[in-house]
């Protein structure tokens, strides 16, 4: 089942790219030169987004190292105890908004300190898979635009974000 | 609403610092985060000139055409109004990488996507409906199968890996069906476009 899965993601790149060379090629068209002229496009694009993805990591990285996302913790955790869920859950939660790299090791600590069968383990995995990281992806999509108010953006992608927390929650309990 | 944000997380933070004694390693943090934001992108720069390069073929041989067309039923639903096939193979693209895993290359097809928007949007400041859509849509996608969790789950000696497999994709489902309402109803309720 997961080779098969495995097999899946592994191919979705080597086979769409034979896929697009390979009906270029009965079109008759110059596969390569096309290549060169958007790869130069994707370069100048990956150039772009850089000073957008300075701001994101400082905000990232001051949010951490500043320690206050421990008393953010601090002051959540009463009511996570009210709701009955896990408090090693608690950092999973915000930081997996703003940061990919940071909430996969944070992951990694709970499946350690809990054990990867636990109900906090479980419901951790299936949070990192469901969430998005909304403030980064949104911060990056539209930093390629001339967008300066984002109108529901923002709302709609954070309502899918607890969505995702509360729905990864709840099934965690029955399934 | 990124100027609010941006700046409170950093002043809260740099405050705060001062109080609970963090200062010297939010200074390092700080200072280390722009050399890690450069790396990254230079860890990206290359997938990126490779999807957009091979995207560039697809585009100009109608390969792009051909497929927004066969798959016009299942994108009139979230963008009745997108007319532009190369936006719209653009958008798909996107959720089949994501659906498909391909976390990164989803990132670059959604990057694509939005420069597009941003001209259709003739580059106002205020972002488009399918903007919007395109962008809380795009994030509510999971792929269909978690092989990276599974694969941290075995790595942390897990007895039954897949255990996690069925409520991910009730979980995905939720996400997105949520989020397209969600979508939808502030839509209807902001008339600016």
């Amino acid at each position: 089942m997961t080779a098969f899965f495995s097999l899946l993601s592994a191919a979705f790149i080597p086979v769409m790219s034979a896929m697009i060379i390979l009906y270029g090629l009965l079109k008759k068209a110059p596969v390569y030169d096309y290549f060169i002229a958007g790869a130069k496009d994707g370069l100048k694009t990956a150039l772009e987004i850089l000073p957008f993805l300075i701001g994101i990591f400082l905000a990232v990285n001051g949010l951490t190292a500043s320690g206050i996302l421990n008393l953010i913790y601090e002051i959540f955790s009463p009511v996570l105890s009210f709701f009955d869920i896990p408090a090693q859950l608690l950092p999973l939660m915000f930081l997996r908004a703003v940061s990919g790299s940071g909430s996969l090791i944070i992951l990694q600590d709970i499946l350690e300190s809990t054990g990867p069968d636990s109900y906090a383990g479980r419901a951790a995995c299936v949070m990192s898979g469901g969430c998005e990281t909304v403030i980064y992806v949104l911060a990056l999509y539209f930093g390629v635009t001339k967008v300066k108010e984002m109108r529901h953006a923002l709302k709609g992608g954070l309502i899918g974000y607890f969505t995702g927390i509360i729905v990864s929650l709840a099934v965690c309990r029955f399934i | 609403m990124m100027n609010y944000i941006w700046a409170a997380i950093l002043l809260a933070s740099v405050v705060y610092a001062c109080f609970s004694g963090n200062l010297a390693s939010l200074g390092d943090a700080l200072t280390e985060s722009s050399a890690e934001a450069v790396e990254f992108v230079i860890g990206m720069c290359g997938i990126m000139a490779m999807w957009s390069g091979l995207m560039e073929i697809a585009e100009r041989t109608g390969l792009i055409n051909k497929l927004s067309v066969a798959l016009l039923p299942f994108t009139k639903l979230l963008f009745p109004r997108q007319k532009d096939p190369e936006t719209l193979s653009s958008i798909i693209m996107s959720f089949m990488a994501n659906i498909f895993g391909a976390g990164n290359s989803s990132t670059i097809f959604a990057l694509r996507t939005m420069e597009k928007l941003d001209n259709e949007n003739r580059h106002s400041s205020v972002a488009s409906n399918d903007m919007c859509t395109f962008a809380v849509v795009n994030m509510a996608f999971a792929p269909i199968f978690p092989v990276m969790a599974v694969q941290i789950r075995t790595d942390a000696g897990s007895c039954d890996p897949y255990s996690t497999v069925l409520p991910s994709a009730v979980t995905a489902v939720a996400t997105i069906t949520v989020s397209i309402i969600a979508c939808k109803y502030f839509e209807k309720k902001d008339k600016r476009l």
